[in-house]
């Protein structure tokens, strides 16, 4: 069967197929899953908001936890999800080293609090999680069966 | 941000990475005691997540030593090894220093095998460009390319919406172990760059 590739920075939602995306580090990777309808979708987000373009439009919002949730759930609604139906996975979020030594510097653990928050904000269970580590994982997320794995290589 | 590169600035960026990656090459040349060749650079400006294709991929397993930079300009180099080549490098070097096979010590012989290129990589941009920067300690790690990346990029996505690469590949003829060097500048630091080396290159 083939599978939807979702790169960094996008939001894809399918039917049927696998959602797959490889080499997440502390990146967040959110799947939404409508288990009536089989209809699952994943964004793979790099930061929690956008401070850098701040007023600017950033060249992809979907890069952003905060702006591609929303996106997600809109457009699994619009492929005809039920909102009520919608559960979370999560992954990614990873620390994979500590730039400049600085202790504060942690954007993997970041990005999963924000997920977290704004998963909750919109009112969706989160179903299951694995985030954190020190490790790059590949997501795997099977929306015929709503199966899943997040493996870390090596 | 202007998303595009100013005329002549790829040339510059070009010469500067060619400055440095020459001498980073000539110190991997006298550590490994063999000849080294490089590749003409790549220059891009680049979305964030553009970054992981021109860098071959999000899959592959690489061997990456990072160097943080900072002082006048910051930014990151990096050295990246396929695992294979990383090791191959790690326990060549290691025997040339009379210490052969000490596995467990891959990794730190790794980062001060970075550690000694990135300087000599640096020490030639600040004598072109007379500016002065320090560099942070180095990490190193094997992982999925964009396990690791999606970290820096991460960082400088916290200040910037695209990255600025310069990549320059380059190999050991005698061991055939070979790597690229990324580098990567804060967009202030690329204007400093830019402007810098643009007095220096004669316009035409």
């Amino acid at each position: 069967m083939d599978s939807v590739i979702i790169k960094m920075g996008e939001v894809k939602v399918t039917k049927d197929t696998t959602l797959v995306t490889f080499g997440v580090g502390s990146c967040v990777v959110i799947i939404l899953f409508d288990r009536e309808a089989h209809i699952g979708g994943m964004a793979h987000t790099m930061l929690t908001t956008d401070k850098a373009t701040h007023t600017q439009m950033a060249t992809n919002p979907l890069r952003y936890v905060e702006l591609a949730i929303p996106e997600l759930i809109k457009e699994m609604v619009n492929a005809g999800a039920s909102k009520r139906h919608l559960v979370a996975y999560l992954t990614g979020g990873a620390q994979m080293f500590t730039l400049y030594r600085d202790p504060s510097n942690t954007i993997g653990p970041s990005n999963v609090d924000v997920a977290q928050r704004v998963l909750s904000e919109a009112g969706i269970p989160i179903f299951d999680e694995d985030v954190g580590g020190k490790r790059g994982r590949n997501v795997r997320f099977d929306c015929a069966t709503g199966e899943w794995s997040a493996n870390t290589n090596g | 941000m202007n998303t595009r590169l100013p005329p002549f600035s790829a040339d510059i960026l070009r010469e500067v990475m060619n400055i440095g990656g020459a001498h980073a090459m000539t110190a991997l040349s006298r550590l490994s005691h063999g000849k080294v060749m490089i590749t003409v650079p790549k220059v891009s400006l680049l979305k964030l997540e553009e970054v992981m294709d021109f860098v071959g991929g999000t899959e592959q397993v690489m061997s990456m030593t990072i160097h943080p930079i900072v002082g006048d300009i910051s930014g990151f180099i990096l050295f990246s090894y396929a695992e294979g080549d990383a090791s191959s490098l790690a326990s060549y070097i290691q025997e040339i220093g009379g210490m052969k096979g000490h596995k467990e010590n891959f990794p730190s012989t790794l980062q001060e095998i970075g550690n000694i290129l990135s300087g000599s990589c640096l020490n030639a941009i600040h004598q072109f460009l007379g500016i002065s920067t320090t560099q942070s300690s180095p990490e190193g790690m094997t992982d999925m390319s964009g396990a690791i990346l999606d970290s820096i990029l991460a960082d400088i996505g916290q200040r910037a919406d695209d990255a600025l690469i310069t990549a320059l590949g380059f190999r050991e003829e005698k061991r055939g172990i070979g790597g690229n060097i990324y580098l990567l500048f804060d967009p202030d630091s690329t204007q400093i760059v830019l402007s810098i080396a643009g007095k220096k290159v004669p316009t035409r």
